[in-house]
């Protein structure tokens, strides 16, 4: 069994390797029940892995990136022609897209782990360098680059209403994080088991939108152009952006090695965050799970920057008298100037707070066998004003606490093949491990939409015996 | 044991579903895409947009280049005046009566018989000379110079010395003392006359110069008696202010010309004005009636028409008053012709571009001419003309031309079409017909922007209330041209739009008269959508 099970783990390692893709991927649902693997405790603070002790290989020990859009793929961008060469396919685009359209990516980079059992408790520790973004656009985006404004003003036209480009609910936002965590776990009961990871969060990057309503209308009379707009974009970054109107194609966005080195190792953007988790077992064959990651924010000082515009501005065109004037030689670029002048955007350096995104896992499993488990996860995400849930469903195959794997199938994004796949195997106390929540969108990237890839190297110790109950020998 | 447990535990069913997956994955591997992204077809992008060109609200004060057109004002009754001013004539004082240097020397000697007669005393007299007869009283000068000059040879050559002063008697300089100088023998004396005042004797235009004389001792009179010459003249002579007599001057003004503007861009058509006038201003400050006597006096058009400006207020000779006393710096008399007094009508209907006009002016002349003239050296005579035209009257197709010098570098290239939408709103009752033609740098037409009549029509007139002359309402017109890639490649080659106007008044054809008040205005607006035809590049070569 157990040299079946490394063959297994050498061919699944293989494969991931294989695959070749980097994705920018969020949590991996698939590791949730995987819990050989200590980094499964990340998931759900109240989970004790089953390595008495582990330590993480130092910057191998666990690398997780994920990517997700809930709109279009590249296919649905890029077809074939008659040629059989691929051109870009605009209406695909649209049709593709939704009316609100969302673009994530998630990347840990676990530096430093380690965590040991003692009786009941568990105690863990990690250095975790953590970034997300996310970017949420509606559809009349789009439209307004692919087919201008006139787009909007022919819809006014045939409705006989204004139309407007609604450019509302854009939401972008970017945190790069260093997180210190300290987690505990408890045997509380035989059935129930729960804990806590404390972390210290060190800001080191951040572009955080507060608020985003904008509309652009073009008026069907003579094409005024009215700009509404209620907007606020805190920013902190080691470019300085502020006073806008001076940057330019040229301007440079470079980092000397002296600021490189302070955007790493800044202490002004000081944090903290909360992980809470519990597992129960119901009875022999069903657990339950419940965990919230991440409740937590940090306070950006350093150097802040605000970026305001708030309301309605317009543009009817130049006076007669200048458009024709001999002497004016920049009839266009005064035009253009004016356009530009509408976004009027105010300038800021106030300190600000944002909330770290966050994450609740309810989950259920079944043990058919003691090898083979099935399980269900609800997932909902909660970043920047905005819950995106997700559904797994999973099969979990452990023979020996040495190896196992899962196959799981997950709902998220709006995306509905998200065949994922997971494994760990302990080579004597090396551990291996790696899980994806989409293994055939590396086979078919012009397909992806979603994907997700978390490896890594452990060294684990001992494993927590389990006490079997024996038939009594005799029956009265 | 359960069935599913049962199931699940046969080892050959678990590594089969294992394997049959691993083989399903793989077989649906597809890198085609990728191995495609390296040559991507060029993508046409083709937005369109739409944008706000000019948006204004035109008086005419904004519509007309005053620098052009005139001057604009309004009168009580909100009326719309175009004002043209000019000067017809400048007379300066220097073209009516110069004052010549005197260089003819006039020169006299005396005999002086030291040591019996060492010291004179005696008065000559010096007399100005002029290009014509004149009868001076006096004369104060801005500025020159009384010369002398003494000489004695012989004198000088026993011994003798030779002292003399000179006064000019009946004159003061201008700190009011008298005006005096010195001579040595041989050194010129030069005595600077500016600010003084010399009056002059009576109908001689003569003034008298006292001398001193006195031969000092020291000498040896062998040669006695000896001749003492004196040799004076008057340079650089300006006045400051004359008075007496100056005669009667003719004084011929030539031919001359005064462009009208107003006209200079227009041509054909009929336009009408209600009681349009002229008023011809004379400033005089020369203290010396003038006549002008016009030998010619006419307009001409673009097609080099004359008309002659016939008016009886004028007739052929216009008299024009002089300041009583020197206390009065200048008179002023007007003459205004209108309808009633003169053909003006019939000239603003002929679109004149100039006036021609030959003029003799006759100073102090004829039965008002004076024997007590005055003339300072900045007196002028000025004859200013002020054309007042109403906007008040009809226009019926007139024709106007104008050249814009324009280019549009600015405008992009990559465009495929633009649609121009141009809506004007029109307070105006005047209707414009309206064409414009692209021309390059040598100007010559190489596209028009308009392609029909009815885009050429593009101000359409507001509506007149016949009894009041007022504008009822607005008239509004929406035009949409379409510029295709051949008018835009024309675009970027122009240099200069020419434009072609016929404008019409409202109801022209009944010959009701409009009125063009303060408050109207031209509302225009342009917007542009553009379509652009920007193709992109997914694999740029390599550098």
């Amino acid at each position: 069994m157990i040299k079946t099970a490394q063959s297994a783990s050498f061919i699944l390692l293989l494969f991931f390797l294989f695959s070749g893709f980097c994705t920018r991927a969020q949590v991996s649902h698939t590791l949730y029940w995987m819990h050989g693997i200590p980094q499964s405790q990340y998931l759900n603070a109240g989970v004790q892995p089953h390595p008495n002790i582990y330590i993480g290989v130092p910057a191998l020990s666990s690398l997780q990136m994920g990517i997700g859009h809930s709109s279009f793929a590249m296919q649905d961008i890029l077809k074939r022609s008659d040629t059989g060469m691929l051109y870009f396919d605009d209406q695909g685009l649209l049709s593709s897209l939704s009316d609100r359209n969302n673009l994530t990516g998630e990347y840990h980079h676990e530096l430093l782990g380690f965590g040991f059992r003692t009786q009941k408790n568990y105690f863990s520790f990690s250095l975790t360098e953590r970034a997300a973004a996310d970017f949420t656009y509606p559809a009349d985006l789009f439209r307004l680059l692919i087919h201008g404004n006139d787009y909007f003003l022919q819809q006014s036209i045939e409705r006989g209403e204004d139309v407007a480009a609604d450019l509302s609910d854009i939401n972008m936002n970017f945190l790069h994080y260093r997180e210190w965590a300290i987690g505990y776990s408890r045997q509380w009961t035989p059935e129930l088991s729960a804990g806590a990871r404390a972390k210290i969060v060190q800001g080191l990057g951040n572009v955080s939108v507060d608020r985003f309503d904008m509309s652009l209308l073009t008026h069907p009379d003579n094409y005024e152009l009215l700009l509404s707009s209620n907007l606020f974009i805190n920013t902190n970054i080691p470019f300085q952006l502020a006073p806008l109107d001076s940057l330019d194609s040229k301007a440079s966005f470079t980092l000397s090695d002296e600021e490189i080195f302070n955007y790493f190792v800044t202490h002004r953007n000081m944090g903290f965050a909360l992980d809470i988790g519990g597992i129960y077992e119901i009875n022999d064959e069903i657990t339950v799970s419940l965990g919230v990651n991440d409740i937590g924010f940090v306070n950006w000082n350093s150097h802040p920057e605000n970026f305001a515009m708030q309301g309605e501005f317009s543009f009817e065109g130049i006076e007669f008298n200048d458009f024709f004037d001999n002497e004016n030689e920049n009839q266009f670029d005064q035009i253009r100037d004016s356009i530009m002048e509408l976004f009027n955007i105010t300038e800021t350096a106030n300190a600000y707070r944002t909330r770290l995104p966050a994450n609740v896992f309810i989950g259920g499993s079944y043990k058919v066998t003691p090898e083979h488990t099935a399980g269900l996860l609800a997932r909902g995400y909660f970043y920047s004003g905005t819950f995106r849930p997700s559904l797994t469903l999973s099969y979990n195959f452990s023979p020996t606490p040495h190896f196992g794997s899962t196959m799981s199938y997950t709902i998220m994004h709006g995306n509905y093949r998200n065949l994922g796949l997971g494994f760990y195997s302990n080579l004597g106390p090396v551990q291996i491990y790696a899980a994806a929540d989409n293994i055939i969108a590396p086979l078919r990237p012009h397909t992806l939409r979603t994907a997700t890839l978390q490896l890594g190297i452990n060294i684990v110790l001992g494993y927590k015996k389990k006490v079997i109950e024996e038939e009594p020998s005799i029956r009265l | 044991m359960t069935l599913m447990k049962r199931f699940f535990s046969r080892k050959t069913f678990r590594i089969s579903c294992f394997m049959a997956a691993l083989a399903f994955l793989f077989t649906g591997c597809d890198f085609s895409y990728l191995d495609g992204l390296d040559n991507i077809e060029d993508y046409q992008y083709n937005a369109i947009l739409a944008v706000p060109l000019v948006n204004s609200s035109l008086s005419l004060e904004d519509i007309f280049d005053k620098d052009e057109t005139g001057l604009i004002t309004v009168d009580e009754t909100g009326l719309v005046w175009i004002t043209y001013k000019g000067t017809l004539i400048s007379i300066p004082a220097s073209d009516i009566f110069p004052i010549p240097d005197q260089l003819l020397g006039q020169n006299f000697s005396v005999m002086a018989n030291p040591p019996a007669k060492s010291e004179m005393v005696f008065e000559r007299t010096f007399e100005l000379q002029f290009d014509k007869e004149v009868n001076l009283n006096s004369i104060t000068f801005s500025s020159g110079f009384f010369n002398m000059l003494v000489t004695a040879p012989q004198l000088m050559a026993d011994g003798y010395r030779l002292e003399a002063d000179f006064e000019i008697l009946n004159a003061v300089t201008s700190g009011g003392l008298p005006v005096t100088g010195e001579l040595q023998p041989g050194n010129p004396a030069s005595v600077n006359l500016g600010g003084s005042t010399i009056n002059l004797k009576e109908d001689n235009n003569q003034f008298t110069i006292r001398y001193h004389l006195r031969v000092l001792e020291g000498g040896s009179p062998d040669n006695a008696p000896y001749v003492v010459n004196f040799h004076q003249n008057m340079t650089e002579l300006e006045y400051e202010i004359i008075y007496g007599d100056i005669g009667a001057i003719d004084l011929p003004m030539g031919s001359s010309r005064v462009a009208l503007n107003l006209f200079k861009k227009t041509s054909d058509g009929e336009i009408f004005f209600e009681s349009p006038t002229l008023t011809a201003r004379a400033i005089n400050s020369f203290g010396t009636p003038v006549s002008l006597q016009f030998n010619e006096f006419y307009v001409v058009n673009d097609q080099n028409q004359t008309l002659d400006v016939e008016s009886d207020q004028i007739g052929n000779r216009w008299d024009i008053a002089s300041p009583a006393t020197s206390e009065i710096n200048e008179a002023i008399t007007s003459v205004g012709l209108n309808s009633n007094n003169s053909n003006l009508d019939d000239i603003m209907a002929f679109q004149p571009e100039d006036v021609h006009f030959d003029v003799l002016a006759l100073i102090n002349q004829g039965a008002g001419a004076i024997a007590s003239n005055f003339i300072r050296h900045n007196s002028q005579l000025n004859i200013e003309m002020e054309v007042n035209l109403p906007m008040h009257g009809r226009i019926n197709f007139l024709q106007m031309k104008d050249t814009l010098e324009m280019d549009f570098e600015g405008l992009p290239e990559d465009i495929e079409w633009i649609e121009l939408n141009i809506l004007m709103e029109n307070n105006f009752p005047l209707k414009v017909g309206l064409k414009i033609f692209m021309a390059d740098e040598s100007g010559l037409i190489i596209d028009s922007l308009f392609a029909t009549t009815q885009q050429q029509n593009i101000i359409e007139e507001a509506p007149v209330d016949a009894s009041t002359g007022r504008v009822t309402q607005a008239s509004s017109k929406r035009t949409i041209i379409m510029l295709d890639d051949e008018k835009i490649d024309n675009l970027l080659r122009t240099q200069s739009l020419v434009l072609r106007a016929s404008l019409s008044t409202s109801s022209h054809e009944l010959e009701e008269s409009v009125k063009i008040l303060q408050d109207y205005r031209l509302g225009v607006q342009i917007g542009a959508r553009i379509k652009s035809r920007t193709v992109i590049d997914f694999n740029p070569p390599k550098e």
